[in-house]
């Protein structure tokens, strides 16, 4: 695998912090703009800088949060605590055994590329596309559906005890139905093939519903506008992906979460449209299909690290 | 490496088997308390699966053993950030939180972001937190640890180029 630049990463964090200085001048964001489009790994490095931004926007308090972390690093050494040992697990029921980020029931995974069907003992049925986790809790008061990566598609049976899903924003509660969730990255997106289903943000005062063939983003605050669905079902189901007069770089970025590794798009090429039904099997046949297509080169710097760029 | 498909899970199983008992034994004498060895030692196989990357098999001993050490060392880092908040709580209890979902939830967070800056130097690491967190500026910042604007500035740049190289330490 071929490394990045650290000099990209350095130079990357030195343009953010002077763009965040009060003295920030006009030459210094054009500079900044020049650095920046001069190679792909200034690009890339400054795209990571931006993923970052969001782990610091994402924290529930902020002024909490900088107090313990001062506090922390400032408290003991990490030898003290060897010494310590186990003082404070359990203190808060926060214990490895309880943490958050692993919710109650079983866990079920697939890696990138992967695709899988499950019937849950209820008898619903619970496809789960590349790159995806959900946890299954289901108990005699309710059935509970934990998706924290990646997208579903769940074929509910009818059943008397309370059936939803829970994402990062909120919760969506079908009604007799069949629809796909998706975890992105700030948002949940949920389409609709059979029946209605509500979604409910977790701060949010509203909620909506969504009937067969409508789709809607939401966030932990607010529910986007609803769409109607271009397909008449999931075409991941199959190992496709649809396009209809779609940007390439938005069709990069659908085909990236089948693949491992960098997919990077020139930016300059969001002017050029693709259709068409393309294989999420064989992701390199289906960038070769495209490039047959479109004026671009694929260039791949390792099998890992591939970059789209115009032809020259 | 290999990368883990469903062509290749015999491999994983068969490493399970085989490594089970000494990483068991690895991690109890690092923690010394059972229920959670059991948790690590699974946590250890659910990390080498989502990596979705087989080792050789004369790196096995050595991968499984870098994972298990690196998240012995996550879970005191996490203690000691409980630690923090907890008194943190003690001194200000109007921040103390409405359910202990909710506490959960903001130790993950915090767990996050401090997995990110555990090198940096602790002026470089305040200097990141109060111009990301809190939006302050350089001049209030410098104020503040009475260090000078420029500083600042300086300090801010190395926090972030430690934070990526440690977000993208697999790609580096």
């Amino acid at each position: 695998m071929e490394r990045i630049s650290r000099d990209a990463i350095k130079q990357a964090s030195v343009w953010m912090a002077r763009l965040w200085a009060d003295d920030v001048t006009e030459q210094d964001k054009q500079a900044f703009q020049a650095w920046r489009t001069v190679n792909t790994d200034n690009e890339f490095a400054w795209q990571q800088l931006e993923i970052l931004q969001q782990k610091f926007n994402n924290v529930p308090d902020p002024q909490l949060t900088r107090k313990v972390l001062v506090k922390s690093s400032q408290t003991v050494s990490r030898r003290q605590f060897l010494l310590l040992g186990g003082v404070s697990i359990g203190t808060l029921g926060l214990g490895l055994s309880t943490r958050s980020e692993r919710p109650n029931g079983d866990e079920y995974v697939t890696v990138t590329g992967e695709m899988k069907t499950l019937t849950l003992s209820d008898g619903t049925i619970l496809a789960m596309n590349t790159a995806t986790r959900v946890y299954v809790d289901f108990n005699q008061y309710e059935r509970k559906l934990h998706l924290l990566e990646g997208e579903i598609m769940v074929t509910s049976s009818h059943h008397v005890t309370p059936f939803y899903i829970s994402t990062a924003q909120g919760m969506v509660v079908p009604i007799g139905t069949r629809f796909t969730v998706q975890q992105k990255t700030d948002t949940t997106q949920v389409k609709v093939y059979e029946g209605e289903v509500a979604l409910y943000p977790t701060t949010g005062a509203n909620n909506k519903h969504l009937l067969a063939g409508e789709q809607a983003q939401f966030s932990r605050e607010y529910i986007a506008e609803k769409s109607d669905l271009q397909a008449n079902d999931a075409l991941w189901l199959e190992q496709k992906i649809l396009a209809q007069e779609t940007p390439l770089t938005e069709f990069i970025a659908e085909l990236a979460r089948y693949r491992r590794g960098v997919l990077n798009v020139d930016p300059k090429l969001a002017h050029l449209k693709l259709t068409g039904i393309f294989s999420t099997q064989d992701t390199d046949k289906t960038l070769y299909n495209i490039s047959q297509v479109l004026p671009i080169e694929v260039r791949y710097r390792t099998p890992l690290w591939v970059s789209i760029k115009g032809r020259q | 490496m290999v990368a883990i498909s469903l062509a290749n899970m015999d491999s994983v199983d068969f490493m399970y088997q085989e490594h089970h008992s000494w990483l068991s034994l690895y991690i109890q004498r690092r923690l010394s308390c059972p229920e959670v060895t059991a948790d690590l030692v699974q946590e250890t196989y659910l990390r080498l699966l989502t990596r979705g990357q087989l080792p050789e098999k004369k790196d096995s001993r050595r991968y499984l053993t870098h994972i298990a050490k690196g998240l012995v060392i996550d879970l005191y880092r996490r203690r000691n950030i409980e630690a923090a908040y907890l008194e943190l709580l003690e001194v200000e209890p109007e921040k103390v939180a409405s359910s202990p979902e909710y506490q959960a939830i903001i130790v993950e967070a915090l767990v996050e972001i401090d997995a990110l800056l555990h090198r940096l130097p602790n002026k470089a690491r305040q200097a990141l937190l109060m111009r990301q967190l809190e939006y302050m500026s350089y001049k209030d910042i410098a104020a503040e640890l009475k260090i000078s604007v420029s500083s600042v500035e300086k300090y801010v740049a190395k926090a972030l180029q430690s934070c990526l190289m440690v977000a993208l330490e697999d790609l580096i």
